[in-house]
């Protein structure tokens, strides 16, 4: 008896091992006829891209879409693990900010051959520079955008002003006036200041903002003296002397609250994400209230911003790119980008549509957003995560007075040369 | 066909059916356990950067020694360190009067003990959430009962600031660990024999000399043991430093695990992170090997 029951329980345990295994990637799958195409991309305007992918479905009858919808918090992780473990989506998110360390990597597929000049010419050129690297160009345009300040017009009426001003000094006074009389009880709230935020991108606006750069056109890191100390005092004053930015910037609040705050008169302005505009105006009661410009500017800089974007890259181990192009153009064209746009996720990365009739009546500060691009900068280096990291210490340790200004400007520009010297990018002309 | 007919031998032998099926366990238990440990230590001599593929090189102990030379991992070290001590320290100094009100038989004290035990069950993600929400600076009702009270003219921001942050999540751990703390003392006090006090008692003494000098040193044991044990687990806080403040601000709360999981996840430099991570199991493996020889030792007499 037992040697019987012996026999079934390893019978048994054959079955399973052998049935595991058919179920898993180590045999191969029953021979399918279809092409296979594995799509990563994040949450926003997924719907518009389901639809898309089903249509392309239909008419395409041998092409078979895996489409992986992934938070934007885990999707650069997971895009670099699949990259890493040989094992890459075949289209993925390919911004600006990911671009330079994909194609350092070597995997991406340079596009020079298949986006047309056409596409280029139409899309805004600070996204266009951010997705060319090493004189090429690796991803179509998907989106664009910047963070403009949101202001209350009913905040400037009560205080005698007509427009929003134009200089970070002219934003200090005006904002100590309207908190001196009652009408607001601050200016601002920084953005971004918080822990985990993705720093880099409200510290690349506000420097560029007082006319200022990482590095200059030939490699040399120039923080400290092309604007980054000056920032940096500006910023501790502005909360800590001037006191017109709220001190709870520094902790993490829904930027749905934020808006409500500056619709009830908390604040004057705000600078913030466009789609959290577009929320607003199906949200908020007095939304007409709330009126869109550019970031004010210091140092005789008009203005300053942090472009970002998106757009779809092909990777080189993908077996058929010109499925894949198909693919890639069927969801960047400007159609798509439209409807995208009109589901309240971002806005278009191509130029006319930001004079499309029906984009500009959903989103009627359209223009304004056309006009912060021309002020626009974008950061391109392959240790783009390292750089975070950096604005994220060096700023909280500014707020939190862990450090004075001339103390996070000098951290700050001896950590950006020493990763410099690190991985050797940018490379420094001689 | 010899070693087909040796394996059905072995295969009909209650030995060979122990092998049998511990055999799924172990290879479990070597897949996700002592494989990983070993690419780990592998992993920990190679300068790896999974953004730079082909730049992965051995650089023997470089990750080692680099850290350790760094202030990072000595403040994230300190950190760690001043978080564990307190939640020691304040953990134990409420834990033993809570156990020893506990130990007291009255009405509803089986309740009370079920009770308290609520906030141990909580996961620990759901205690940071929900102390966060209590701390927010908008509507969190610290502030909110803070203000109504007239302690606070204005509601404040309570993890932006770096020390205050590393200390509010302490405390909330402590909230979190002390009703474990408190049953493992409890525990204890109810092996101490009655006739013990009543001795006492009648010898003239009086609460606090029966404290003194017979409760305190009968729960040793168990205080030295959970003295090991949360040094040990003081070392592996991260759910409450990650929903919370994400290491900041201003790596204000960056303890040893957090430290290892920004190299490691964050900035992707799997070398560097695997050598810390493995710094820190050579010091939890330090502490575990006291603990044991601690257990096995001669138990205080009565």
């Amino acid at each position: 008896m037992f040697r019987k029951f012996n026999k079934k329980l390893v019978s048994l345990l054959i079955c399973s091992f052998v049935l595991s295994l058919s179920f898993s990637s180590v045999v191969p799958h029953v021979v399918n006829a279809k092409e296979n195409i594995r799509i990563a991309i994040g949450v926003d305007g997924q719907d518009v891209v389901r639809k898309y992918v089903k249509q392309f479905e239909a008419t395409h009858p041998g092409a078979k879409i895996d489409l992986s919808i992934i938070g934007w918090g885990e999707l650069h992780q997971k895009l670099v693990v699949s990259f890493a473990g040989g094992k890459p989506f075949d289209i993925m998110y390919s911004g600006p900010a990911w671009v330079v360390e994909f194609a350092e990597a070597g995997w991406l597929t340079p596009l020079d051959n298949r986006i047309t000049s056409e596409t280029l010419d139409q899309t805004w050129k600070t996204l266009v520079e951010g997705l060319t690297y090493k004189g090429h160009i690796w991803a179509q345009p998907l989106y664009f955008g910047a963070m403009p300040t949101v202001y209350n017009k009913e905040v400037l009426r009560k205080g005698g002003l007509i427009e929003f001003p134009k200089t970070w000094k002219e934003f200090v006074e005006i904002s100590k006036r309207l908190q001196a009389a009652g009408i607001v009880k601050y200016g601002t709230r920084w953005e971004g200041m918080e822990s985990g935020s993705g720093a880099n991108k409200n510290f690349t606006m506000l420097l560029d903002s007082f006319g200022g750069e990482f590095f200059d056109d030939k490699g040399n890191v120039v923080f400290y003296e092309s604007g980054g100390l000056d920032l940096f005092k500006f910023i501790v004053d502005a909360l800590y002397k001037d006191k017109i930015v709220d001190p709870n910037s520094l902790e993490e609040i829904e930027l749905s609250l934020v808006m409500r705050h500056l619709a009830k008169e908390k604040y004057v302005s705000l600078i913030t994400w466009p789609y959290f505009i577009t929320w607003a105006k199906s949200n908020i009661e007095n939304f007409e209230d709330l009126g869109v410009t550019l970031v004010p500017g210091a140092r005789g800089v008009r203005s300053g911003n942090f472009g970002y974007g998106q757009a779809l890259g092909i990777s080189q181990k993908c077996k058929n790119k010109d499925l894949a192009w198909e693919i890639v153009k069927l969801l960047t064209q400007d159609k798509v980008q439209k409807e995208r746009a009109l589901a309240a996720a971002d806005l278009p990365a191509t130029k006319a549509l930001y004079k499309d009739p029906d984009l500009v009546k959903f989103i009627p500060w359209l223009p304004a957003m056309g006009e912060q691009y021309k002020y626009t900068t974008m950061v391109q280096l392959p240790w783009f995560g390292e750089f975070d990291v950096l604005c994220n210490d060096t700023i909280q340790s500014l707020v939190c007075r862990k450090k004075s200004p001339e103390e996070a400007a000098h951290a700050m520009q001896e950590s950006l040369e020493k990763l410099q010297k690190e991985y050797g990018f940018p490379i420094k002309e001689e | 066909m010899q070693i087909i007919e040796k394996i059905k031998k072995g295969v009909n032998t209650p030995q060979g059916l122990a092998v049998i099926l511990i055999t799924p366990c172990v290879l479990i238990v070597f897949g996700v356990i002592i494989y990983p440990l070993f690419y780990a230590i592998y992993l920990s001599f190679h300068k790896v950067y999974l953004l730079l593929p082909g730049k992965t090189k051995f650089i023997g102990i470089d990750n080692y020694v680099n850290p350790l030379l760094s202030l990072d991992i000595w403040k994230a070290m300190g950190r760690t360190l001043y978080f564990t001590v307190l939640q020691l320290g304040i953990g134990l100094l409420c834990a033993i009067p809570i156990a020893l009100v506990l130990n007291i038989e009255f009405k509803g004290c089986k309740a009370l003990r079920s009770f308290l035990l609520l906030p141990w069950a909580l996961a620990p993600v759901v205690n940071a959430i929900l102390w966060k929400w209590v701390f927010n600076a908008e509507y969190g009702i610290l502030n909110g009962l803070l203000y109504s009270l007239g302690l606070i003219h204005q509601y404040r921001s309570w993890l932006s600031q770096p020390l205050l942050a590393l200390t509010l999540i302490t405390l909330i751990c402590i909230w979190k660990s002390l009703p474990l703390m408190t049953f493992f003392i409890l525990a204890t006090l109810q092996t101490i024999p009655n006739n013990l006090y009543e001795s006492a008692k009648i010898d003239g003494a009086n609460a606090w000399k029966s404290f003194v000098y017979i409760t305190l040193p009968l729960i040793k044991p168990t205080l030295m043991i959970l003295t090991i044990l949360y040094i040990m687990w003081g070392f592996k806080v991260f759910d409450e430093v990650y929903i919370m403040t994400g290491g900041g601000p201003a790596k204000g709360t960056q303890v040893m695990t957090y430290y290892t999981y920004t190299e490691t996840f964050e900035l992707l430099h799997l070398g560097k992170g695997a050598a810390i991570a493995i710094i820190q199991t050579i010091i939890i493996f330090g502490l575990s090997v006291y603990y044991i020889r601690y257990l096995v030792q001669k138990k205080t007499e009565f």
